[in-house]
Formats: structure tokens, C-alpha cells, sequence
């Protein structure tokens, strides 16, 4: 026997010899089918709601670190104000007693007028040390702003803190910047109360002022004395020496004072708004059925039976600017496809019972008799339905906006995609032999399969502040199917939309869009 | 079954490789396409799945020491009294790089090339261990005339 006979003869008794299965196998193969379907059953199923679980989690993650980092940055100014405060009270000052005497009576004021930040204030808010020593009448507490504002008519030249530690004062501010800048900066603090401080003077030509002494003038020069210095170099330079090494510095308040909100980044100044959108949009949608094995003839007549109407979209999105121009966007939208469903039947028959009764008049009395007829009626039939297709989706938007912060118009051009999250339907469509059959997601006839879909979105937006948390926005939009719906039938659809959102912008952080008005 | 019997050692490990084959149709159900038997499909996922198996012990393919320099001559009637079962038990009793090698070739149909590429071995080889395995096989099976008779 040849090898080639011999080895078949072996394959011949064995390739399907069968063999008895052990019991309890199938069990097992389904328990370990079952055990590993979870994840896999997941991915496939819930692809979608993964994805825009796991997008909601990057978004809320992202949104509470920047606002606890914010909270945090704020958090630590305010304490090393007040860490330095208390150091500044326990200094010994360079033998000027009387000055330090002044403190204790000066703090209490400056905080209740004006809590954490505030109290730190320009030149101006400071107190005349000579004057509160002598309880000097002159001046009164504005509960407003916390300065001791002078009496009319009279004009107390203000002291800057420099060395003593004062609460309250430009020496607490530089405590948590640089203190020794703000000192070189300043006057010299000669430990005299009564030495003429050239505090302003180098730069803006306002004439040293002794310390205390009332000096006669009217109010306008007064006011516009103020305004100088506010204005002046002197305080930007102090500005910028509070923070070293920073061209860009972000808006004062009317003292000076640089708002925390507006606190510039070591990048320089940058927007970094967060908004919530809310929007409505009317959707003008279109269909493109295309064969996937079934016959052309069928996709002629289901798409002269459906007719695309006029659909929505509702949702909510995060949006959150990246520097100036750049913005982010996600959410969560509900959109909903409308379509008509017509189908025309020819040559049907509808058949009535006909029941016709008829009195005869006899002399022997009436007799009624009743004739049963049937009449066909030969013709077509239409059928209607209003068929929905529902859709959750996560839009991911990027864009580019023109005009700036204060800008009142805020135009952008946007672009990106919208994942099809989940989806479901209801209403009617043809089968291959073309009756009518419904297409209910939830029902036992199935015909669209669900499937995770993506569209590219682009659109131009116009938004308009209307206060100084919220704007109206207006974003005519077009989308374009990436992905097709596949159905168990043999077709693919794809729908194209367009449409005009409108909708709400509040902002989540900051003091307002500070635009101009 | 008959598959995992032949490849495995013990009946324990081909219910495992059965087990674990079966698993692996259902999860990848949908990759088939449709293009030849959904027989030979499964036939082949078990097949790997066995190989892997054997894979993790190790495979040796050592030469075994023959003594006999040609095996006799056997008319082909002589083997047909030899029933499925005595026949499976000679081949598992076959060392297991004789064993793999000949069933991938004979039964399965593959060729040494592909033999070579699914055991990672040379084609050489291959056809060295299934000339000798068969040879084996056939002193086996002539044994066991001889006992019958």
C-alpha cells in the first residue's frame, strides 16, 4: 500500500468521524459566551453612549479644574494679603512710633468699608496718618468706596505706606508681589510723618504736599489732582512691579486695582470664558437611498413614496473659549427627521354590502323586502404616514471668532462633526415585495439597523450681547451624512441637512462680557 | 469533538480546545463572509485554537530513533478491519510533533508550507516528521493485525 493510499484511507475513517460530546459542554460554552459578553456587548451596542459618556466626562472634568484651579489662585492671594498684613503689624518700625500708632485705628476701617481684595488700596484711599493721630475732623468714612474722603474744602495729602506694615495698604499688596520694589518705587519712608513725600511728583509734575496739613483748594482741583495720580505712570509702574515681568496687564477697577477676574495668565492676557448654549433650529433635510444588493426599481419607488419635512433640533452645548478667537463646543442634542410617507396601490377593490329594502302595498297589507347587494368599487389607494427618525447626537464644534471681548457683535465661523449617538424610528415604509410594512425601532419588524453615525457640521454665527451675562445668537448651519443608515433590506440612507439655529448664550464665569455700550 | 480529540492529549484538553473554539466562532461570527464552508470556518478556528494550545506546552519536534529501516509492506485490504476508534487511539499515541504534523497534513489537507508557517517550523521538517509519522503509524496499525490475527 502506497503512501498515498494509506493516508487516505486515515482521512477517509477520521475527517468526520464523530465523537460523542461530553455532557454539560454546551453549558459551559454558552456561560463562557455569556461572561465575556458584557464589554463586547457594550462596544457594540452602546458605542455611541460610551462616546458622549466619556466626552461628558472630559467636559466636566475640564470645567471643574479650571474653576477650582481658579478658585485656588484667588484663594491663595487673599491669605498671603492677610499673612503679610499681620506681618507687617508685627515689624518694628524704624523708630517712627507715632506712625505705627496709627495702624490699629486705621485697619478696622479699611476692612469692614471694603472685605479681602479691596482692601488693598491706591494712594489715594490711604489714611493720612497725622491726621488720624490727631483725630482730625476733617475727614469722613465713604462706606462705598472705604477711602477717608476730605471734608470740601479742604485737601490732605495722602500717605503711601511704605515700610510700616499698614493693613490695607500698597505694603500688603507688594508682600505677595515684591515689597522691596514697591519701596524703592515709592517715597522713602524717613520715618518722619511730617516729611514732605514726593510721592507722584517725578512724573506727573504734581508738587510735593506735606503730610497732614489742610491745605486750602477748591474741589475741581482736588478731583482732577486725583485723577492724575490715579492715571499717572507712578501707578502703572506699581502695577507692573506687583506683577514682575508681565507686559499684560488686565483692567482696573476705579481704584487701580486689578480685577481677580481678569487676572492675566503667565501667557499674557486670554480669554478663558466658559458659556452654555441653548438652541432651536428648524431642519430642512434631504435623503439619499442608494442600493446595497436589493434592486433599483424598488429604490425609485420607495423614494417617490417618502418626502423629507421640515424637522428640529433642540440641545444644549458647552462652550469655552481658547484665547481670544478660538472656540470649543460640545453638548447634547435631540433631532428629529420628519418624512412623509405617501404609496399609491392601483387597481384596488373595495367591495360594499349593500342591503336595500323595498315596501310592497298590498290590499292584504305591506309586505318589506329586503334585496342584498354587493358593489366593487375598482381603484387605488393611498396610504399615509408620518415617519420620525430620532436622534441623540454630540456635537464637537470648533471655531473662530471675530470681535473681541468688549465687542457687543461676536461673528464666527464654525466647523466640526456630530456624532450620531443613539437613534430610533417609527412610522412606515415598502418591503422588497413592496407592501407596507412599519418600520417601528421598538416593534418586531425591524428595517433599519442602529448604527453610530457622523455628519460634518459647518456653520457662521452671529451672537449679540443683550446683558452683561447673556447674548442671542443666530448660526444658519449645513451638515453632511458621513454614514449611512443600513437597513436589513438591502438599501443605505443618508440624510444632508440645513437649517437656522437660534438660541441663547449665558455666560458661566467672569463678571460679563464687559462689552462696550 | 473528533477534531479536539486528535490533537489533544487527553480527553479533558479537548474539551477545553472545544470550548474555547466554540467561544471564539460565536465572537467572531460576523467576520465570516460567506466565501467557502462554514464547516471548514469552524473546522479551521478549532484547528488554531488546538495549535495554540499545544503552542503553550512547548511543542517538540524531536527526531525519534527508528529501528526498523523500511516498514513492511501492508496490502490495502489488511487495514480495512481496523475500525475509527482503534485507529484515533494509534495516532494519539503517536509523539506529539508526529501527531500535529499528520493530521494538519493528512486529514486537514495542509500543505508543509503552511504547516511550516503555523508551527513556526521549517517545511523540511515538517515533511521529515510526517514520513516518519506515518511510518510509525503504519508499524502500529501492522501490530495490531498481527495481534488480531
Amino acid at each position: 500500500m502506497t503512501d498515498k493510499l494509506f493516508d487516505d484511507f486515515v482521512r477517509d475513517k477520521l475527517k468526520n468521524h464523530p465523537s460523542a460530546v461530553p455532557d454539560g459542554l454546551w453549558e459551559k460554552i454558552v456561560r463562557e459566551k455569556d461572561r465575556e459578553r458584557p464589554a463586547a456587548y457594550w462596544w457594540k451596542n452602546y458605542t455611541g453612549l460610551l462616546i458622549s459618556a466619556g466626552i461628558a466626562a472630559l467636559m466636566g472634568g475640564a470645567y471643574l479644574f479650571t474653576k477650582l484651579n481658579s478658585n485656588d489662585h484667588t484663594a491663595t492671594l487673599k491669605t498671603s494679603i492677610v499673612t503679610s498684613r499681620q506681618a507687617g503689624n508685627q515689624l518694628p518700625h524704624d523708630g517712627n512710633e507715632g506712625h505705627n500708632a496709627t495702624v490699629p485705628a486705621a485697619a478696622p476701617v479699611a476692612e469692614a468699608a471694603k472685605p479681602g481684595i479691596g482692601t488693598s488700596t491706591s494712594s489715594e484711599t490711604s489714611l493720612p496718618a497725622a491726621s488720624r493721630e490727631n483725630g482730625a475732623p476733617g475727614h469722613q468714612v465713604s462706606a462705598e468706596s472705604g477711602s477717608i474722603l476730605p471734608k470740601p474744602g479742604t485737601y490732605v495729602a495722602p500717605i503711601v505706606n511704605t515700610a510700616g506694615g499698614k493693613p490695607g495698604t500698597t505694603g500688603n499688596i507688594t508682600a505677595a508681589g515684591s515689597r522691596k520694589n514697591t519701596s524703592s518705587l515709592l517715597a522713602p519712608d524717613k520715618g518722619d510723618k511730617n516729611t514732605a513725600l514726593p510721592l507722584l511728583n517725578s512724573t506727573t509734575g504734581i508738587s510735593p504736599i506735606t503730610p497732614g496739613t489742610a491745605v486750602p483748594l477748591d474741589e475741581n482741583t482736588v478731583a482732577a489732582d486725583l485723577e492724575a495720580r490715579r492715571m499717572s505712570l507712578t501707578t502703572q509702574r506699581f502695577l507692573n512691579t506687583v506683577f514682575p515681568g508681565n507686559g499684560h496687564l488686565g483692567p482696573v477697577d476705579n481704584k487701580g486695582i486689578i480685577l481677580l477676574s481678569d487676572c492675566p495668565s503667565v501667557r499674557g492676557y486670554q480669554r478663558n470664558d466658559w458659556y452654555l448654549e441653548i438652541y432651536g433650529s428648524p431642519d430642512f433635510n434631504s435623503k439619499s437611498v442608494s442600493s446595497a444588493g436589493i434592486s433599483n426599481a424598488y429604490i425609485q419607488k420607495k423614494d417617490s413614496s417618502e418626502t423629507m419635512t421640515t424637522g428640529f433640533t433642540v440641545g444644549a452645548r458647552i462652550s469655552r473659549n481658547l484665547g481670544d478667537h478660538i472656540l470649543l463646543r460640545s453638548g447634547l442634542q435631540y433631532s428629529q427627521l420628519n418624512e412623509q410617507f405617501s404609496n399609491r396601490t392601483e387597481s384596488e377593490r373595495n367591495v360594499t354590502t349593500v342591503i336595500v329594502a323595498r315596501t310592497i302595498i298590498r290590499p292584504q297589507g305591506d309586505t318589506t323586502i329586503s334585496d342584498t347587494t354587493t358593489v366593487i368599487q375598482i381603484g387605488y389607494r393611498v396610504r399615509k404616514a408620518s415617519n420620525t427618525y430620532r436622534n441623540l447626537e454630540i456635537p464637537l464644534i470648533a471655531g473662530y471668532e471675530f470681535g473681541g471681548k468688549e465687542d457687543r457683535w461676536h461673528l464666527a465661523v464654525n466647523g466640526g462633526v456630530i456624532i450620531n449617538a443613539a437613534s430610533w424610528y417609527s412610522g412606515e415604509t415598502l418591503d422588497t415585495a413592496y407592501n407596507v410594512v412599519p418600520i417601528d425601532s421598538k416593534g418586531s419588524t425591524v428595517i433599519y439597523k442602529h448604527s453610530v453615525g457622523l455628519s460634518l457640521y459647518g456653520s457662521v454665527s452671529a451672537a449679540y450681547g443683550v446683558a452683561k451675562n447673556l447674548e442671542v445668537f443666530a448660526e444658519p448651519y449645513a451638515r453632511f451624512g458621513v454614514s449611512s443608515t443600513k437597513s436589513d433590506v438591502g438599501f443605505t440612507q443618508r440624510f444632508n441637512g440645513a437649517g437656522l439655529t437660534v438660541g441663547i448664550r449665558l455666560k458661566l464665569n467672569g463678571k460679563g462680557s464687559g462689552f462696550k455700550h | 469533538m473528533t477534531v479536539c480529540l486528535r490533537y489533544a492529549n487527553d480527553g479533558m484538553e479537548a474539551e477545553d480546545m472545544l470550548q474555547d473554539g466554540f467561544v471564539r466562532i460565536f465572537k467572531h461570527m460576523h467576520q465570516f463572509k460567506f466565501e467557502g464552508s462554514f464547516e471548514g470556518w469552524m473546522r479551521r478556528i478549532v484547528v488554531n485554537v488546538a495549535l495554540k494550545y499545544l503552542q503553550k506546552k512547548k511543542l517538540h519536534f524531536s527526531e525519534i530513533t527508528d529501528n526498523q529501516q523500511n516498514a513492511p509492506s501492508q496490502e490495502g485490504y489488511a487495514y480495512s478491519s481496523i475500525g475509527e476508534d482503534e485507529l484515533m487511539k494509534l495516532i494519539n499515541a503517536l509523539p506529539d510533533g508526529y501527531r500535529i504534523v499528520f493530521n494538519l497534513n493528512v486529514i486537514e489537507g495542509y500543505s508543509h508550507e503552511e504547516i511550516g508557517e503555523m508551527l513556526n517550523i521549517q517545511a523540511s521538517t515538517s515533511r521529515s516528521q510526517l514520513v516518519k509519522a506515518r511510518k510509525m503509524l503504519q508499524q502500529q496499525v501492522l501490530q495490531l493485525q498481527k495481534i488480531a490475527v
